[in-house]
């Protein structure tokens, strides 16, 4: 998965942006399920997200910084929990990966089963098939500078929480950007419905 | 006779396949007797689609279907659904129709477009209109009235009652309107003119212009870096509550009146200012 965006509106550049945030623990609960969701199908932000905190980061931290997010991070994992917690985390995403793949391939063959061989579309039911996709990458590609934007002011946003991690107001920004994404995710999967 | 006819025959059969090739626009008429609060669920996914609330209780669908279009639904008193689909499934093109639709003015109406324009005036209880391209245009309206489009730029005017709008890249202009207000887009800007609204105006990068809240009102702005813009009135100014982390506010500070409502407008990085300004001016 490169660029394209999940129903979630995390791509891997707004991971790479929220990744200081995410391992410090300054994320929000639903914030951070995004991030894991969108990991759980990009290998390479999957390594980034469980990676140690060495890796270079997309917002550059001074070293006491580092040191105090070091120490709390490694405060949040003690040896057992963390083993357990990945393992787990891992499973659980394998699991998710295994049942997706189980839906739609049974969805597949259900929509198969139901298409007249002319390939005429069953009346009263809504446009499925080439043009609901046209409909969705239209959607798509309307969208795609906009979570941009969201991506760039997040970013610029999750710094200065960082700098300033009590200041209530910047986090009221960040949550407003969330709110609109979340927004703008739910438009574009709500075309199909 | 005969041998004209059989000249003529396969002449019009020809004609009627190249028609019915070059996807000739098909005209569709439909009528339901209904309830005055029906409650209606329109879909066109592209072309032109015009509701107009009447004082009847029925509804009249009419117009005309393009090219991998078809009319799907029907309904009861109560509750009725209309709708264009694509006739195959393999053809890619977003199946369009033009069309005006009747509807009583007490109907619940849920509307949704893919790429087209939409044109609704009239309801008053309840609108529900969603596209991702193209443009709507809401007038006249009253009751619950929610728009959200993609990139498609809304245009609401002589609008009561509760607003919400979720727009993203495309502009929302707001003209007399007087309701709660909730808009909301990421880049593109929304206007509010000669409005008497309290509620809440978001955009991420899109500027907010806004000619003043209603007396007594609470109007809540905010952007991550679009400019806020209030035009108010010299006689009559809220109580304002203006900030900007990186952008610049108004010096010296200006405080208003609450009699007159309040405005709280907080950006990020983008600027905030206040321009007084004739009544005349602010309804332009």
């Amino acid at each position: 998965m490169s660029a394209s965006h999940e129903p979630t509106g995390i791509t891997c550049a707004s991971l790479h942006a929220a990744l200081p945030a995410y391992r410090a623990g300054v994320l929000d609960t639903n914030d951070a399920w995004r991030l894991e969701r969108h990991a759980a199908h990009c290998t390479a932000c999957a390594s980034l997200l469980d990676a140690p905190l060495a890796a270079p980061l997309a917002v550059p931290l001074d070293a006491d910084t580092r040191s105090a997010m070091r120490t709390y991070v490694l405060a949040q994992l003690t040896p057992a929990r963390a083993g357990g917690a990945v393992s787990r985390r891992w499973g659980l995403r394998a699991a998710a990966v295994l049942a997706a793949a189980s839906i739609a391939v049974l969805l597949r063959q259900q929509s198969a089963s139901h298409r007249s061989p002319a390939g005429a579309a069953t009346p009263g039911s809504p446009s499925h098939g080439a043009p609901m996709a046209t409909a969705i990458r239209l959607a798509e590609s309307s969208a795609a500078a906009e979570f941009a934007a969201l991506d760039a002011a997040a970013q610029e946003l999750t710094a200065s929480i960082l700098a300033a991690p009590n200041d209530a107001e910047l986090r009221r920004f960040r949550d407003a950007l969330d709110t609109r994404r979340r927004e703008l995710a739910r438009r574009i999967e709500s075309v199909p419905e | 006779m005969t041998r004209r006819l059989v000249a003529v025959l396969p002449a019009l059969a020809l004609a009627a396949a190249a028609a019915a090739s070059r996807g000739s626009a098909q005209p569709v008429v439909r009528g339901y007797a209904v309830a005055p609060d029906v409650t209606v669920r329109l879909y066109i996914p592209a072309g032109t689609l015009r509701i107009e609330a009447w004082e009847r209780d029925s509804i009249h669908f009419a117009g005309t279907l393009g090219a991998n279009a078809a009319v799907f639904g029907g309904g009861a008193r109560t509750h009725v659904k209309l709708g264009v689909e694509a006739r195959s499934h393999t053809d890619s093109t977003i199946p369009a129709a033009q069309v005006v639709v009747q509807v009583p003015r007490r109907a619940r109406l849920w509307v949704k477009m893919i790429d087209g324009d939409l044109a609704v005036s009239g309801t008053t209880v309840e609108l529900e209109a969603y596209t991702v391209r193209g443009r709507v245009d809401v007038h006249d309206v009253a009751g619950s009235t929610t728009v959200e489009s993609i990139d498609a730029p809304v245009t609401l005017t002589d609008a009561i009652g509760d607003v919400r709008v979720r727009g993203s890249r495309a502009p929302v202009t707001l003209e007399r309107v007087r309701a709660a207000l909730s808009v909301s887009t990421v880049s593109g800007g929304v206007t509010l003119r000669a409005s008497g609204v309290d509620g809440r105006i978001e955009t991420v990068g899109g500027t907010i212009d806004v000619g003043g809240v209603r007396a007594g009102g609470v109007l809540e702005l905010q952007s991550h870096s679009g400019t806020i813009v209030l035009r108010l009135d010299p006689r009559g100014v809220p109580a304002l509550d203006l900030s900007s982390r990186r952008g610049t506010t108004p010096q010296p500070r200006l405080r208003g009146d609450a009699r007159y409502g309040r405005i709280a407008a907080r950006s990020f990085r983008g600027d905030v200012r206040v321009e007084l300004t004739t009544r005349r001016q602010r309804s332009r």
